[in-house]
């Protein structure tokens, strides 16, 4: 129920990978610092989806998100994580 | 005395109470736990307003509440005082760390009474649940106590009317195995309670969702309607079809159209005038317009804010259609007035794939025949037996998404080298 960093990046990829927006992306090189938009390639919709998806997986509930919220991965797993942890 | 001043306040303040706060309340499971708490518990709750107290004397009514208070509140007046004092309140002065107040609500919890707790420890104005302080767990643990989880969305104006879920009961001792929890323990607890909170205000969004609207809001939505068809005489709207099916649009399903004028509402309301239409619309409509925005919305519009992912608004449209409603949608996010089909958007199948429901494309022609505008309805897309329960990748999304343009692409084409009126 309580989840670490790592887990939710964990967890996070496997969303990545479901979601499949880029298939030429190698999915083992994506770090914390891997940004949304440039690195993996995430438009406005792909960032919806994600949300819907992440959701959906961490049972959170999420209010509007500015486009500039979330620029890497880190900003994504800190938004799970203060959402679950506090 | 106190009980009698509590009960007094009740019977007394109820019509007050009952049109101020118009409050809904929603269960995890009824059956479980209901508005009746019978033996001793800590409600543990959300904080978004001052007012949340007393909202809570409403849900639960048959019980005397004690709540936890902050010593900011205590500073305010002596007649604030006094009521704190006769509704039973336990101060907590976190300035000074004192720690009486766990002995005075042990006491109360010992007489099976019933004690609120908002363990954020101040109002959360954002919306989010915010970090948990950790005492009622201790409290709860040291008096074997059932935390009741509830969630308010704190809305207390009079139009929405205040939101409350209540939880199943957590018996904080079924995770612990010994008597001295850890202080890891003790964290880990919290979070429980906390992430259920969290999860309460998720089920409480979607049990909104399936709430249909009122009576009032209803006939608003049909006169509305009645005016809209009005604009008929002047568009004369001569649908083109393969199959009538198509027409009948029945239990939920999402309209797509291309956009050429703000009168393209009309001419596809006119079209499937069976049905009350939601429809997307961008924040430019509403936005410093305020009394446009309340006949907009009242007229089942939905604001969507194209500056940001506006979560929110797909959120609405997903409730709506889930009520088994119709969704009327531009893909193209804007009007395009010289005659070419913009690219699509991908909200729409989003939501489509999301809700699995069928989508319906149509055509509105800039030209006029006889004085008619000429509107194509075309085959029904099936997104609801596509995908079963997985979610689509975002390639599959794109790939209907371009099914859809390419179907209205051929309408246009159809359109562009017609003469006289035929089928497609």
């Amino acid at each position: 129920m309580v989840e670490k960093m790592e887990e939710i990046f964990n967890k996070l990829i496997e969303i990545l990978k479901n979601l499949a927006f880029n298939k030429e992306l190698d999915y083992s090189k994506i770090t914390m610092d891997s940004r949304i938009v440039e690195d993996i390639g995430l438009n406005s919709i792909g960032m919806l989806y994600m949300v819907i998806a992440f959701e959906k997986e961490f049972q959170i509930q999420v209010h509007n998100i500015s486009s500039d919220l979330f620029v890497t991965v880190r900003d994504v797993v800190k938004f799970i994580d203060e959402e679950i942890n506090g | 005395m106190r009980h009698f001043l509590v009960w007094l306040a009740k019977i007394t303040g109820w019509p007050i109470y009952f049109f101020m706060f118009r409050k809904k309340v929603y269960y995890e499971n009824r059956k479980i736990q209901g508005r009746n708490i019978k033996k001793r518990a800590i409600i543990v709750s959300n904080h978004r307003s001052i007012k949340d107290f007393v909202l809570y004397l409403g849900v639960f009514p048959w019980r005397f509440i004690h709540c936890l208070v902050g010593e900011m509140v205590y500073q305010k007046n002596k007649l604030l005082n006094f009521i704190l004092w006769s509704i039973g309140a336990v101060k907590v002065d976190r300035q000074i760390h004192d720690l009486t107040f766990m002995s005075k609500a042990e006491s109360l919890l010992e007489k099976e009474k019933v004690l609120l707790v908002f363990p954020e420890g101040k109002l959360s104005l954002n919306g989010r649940v915010d970090k948990f302080y950790e005492s009622y767990v201790l409290l709860a643990l040291k008096t074997g106590s059932p935390i009741i989880p509830v969630y308010t969305d704190g809305n207390y104006s009079f139009k929405k009317g205040a939101n409350v879920i209540i939880g199943e009961p957590i018996d904080l001792r079924d995770y612990v195995n010994s008597d001295n929890p850890t202080k890891e323990e003790i964290t880990r607890l919290n979070k429980i309670v906390r992430t259920k909170i969290i999860y309460l205000g998720r089920l409480l969004e979607e049990k909104k969702g399936l709430k249909k609207p009122n009576i009032f809001r209803l006939l608003f939505w049909d006169l509305g309607r009645i005016l809209f068809y009005f604009s008929n005489f002047r568009y004369r709207v001569k649908p083109i079809y393969k199959d009538k099916k198509d027409l009948k649009v029945k239990g939920k399903s999402i309209i797509i159209s291309n956009h050429s004028s703000f009168s393209d509402v009309f001419i596809i309301v006119d079209t499937f005038w069976r049905r009350r239409l939601n429809i997307l619309a961008a924040e430019i409509v509403f936005d410093n317009h305020p009394i446009r925005s309340f006949f907009l919305k009242g007229l089942g519009c939905i604001r969507i804010d194209r500056t940001k992912n506006d979560i929110d608004a797909i959120r609405r449209c997903q409730n709506a259609l889930n009520r088994g409603g119709a969704l009327l949608i531009f893909p193209e996010g804007r009007i395009i007035k010289d005659n070419t089909l913009s690219s699509f958007k991908q909200g729409a199948v989003l939501l489509a794939v999301q809700t699995k429901t069928d989508i319906t494309p149509t055509y509105i022609s800039p030209k006029k025949e006889k004085g008619r505008t000429i509107i194509y309805v075309g085959e029904r897309i099936k997104v609801s037996e596509m995908f079963g329960d997985k979610l689509p990748s975002l390639e599959e999304i794109d790939l209907i998404s371009n099914t859809l343009y390419d179907r209205i692409n051929k309408m246009k084409e159809i359109d562009d080298g017609r003469k006289d009126g035929r089928n497609i």
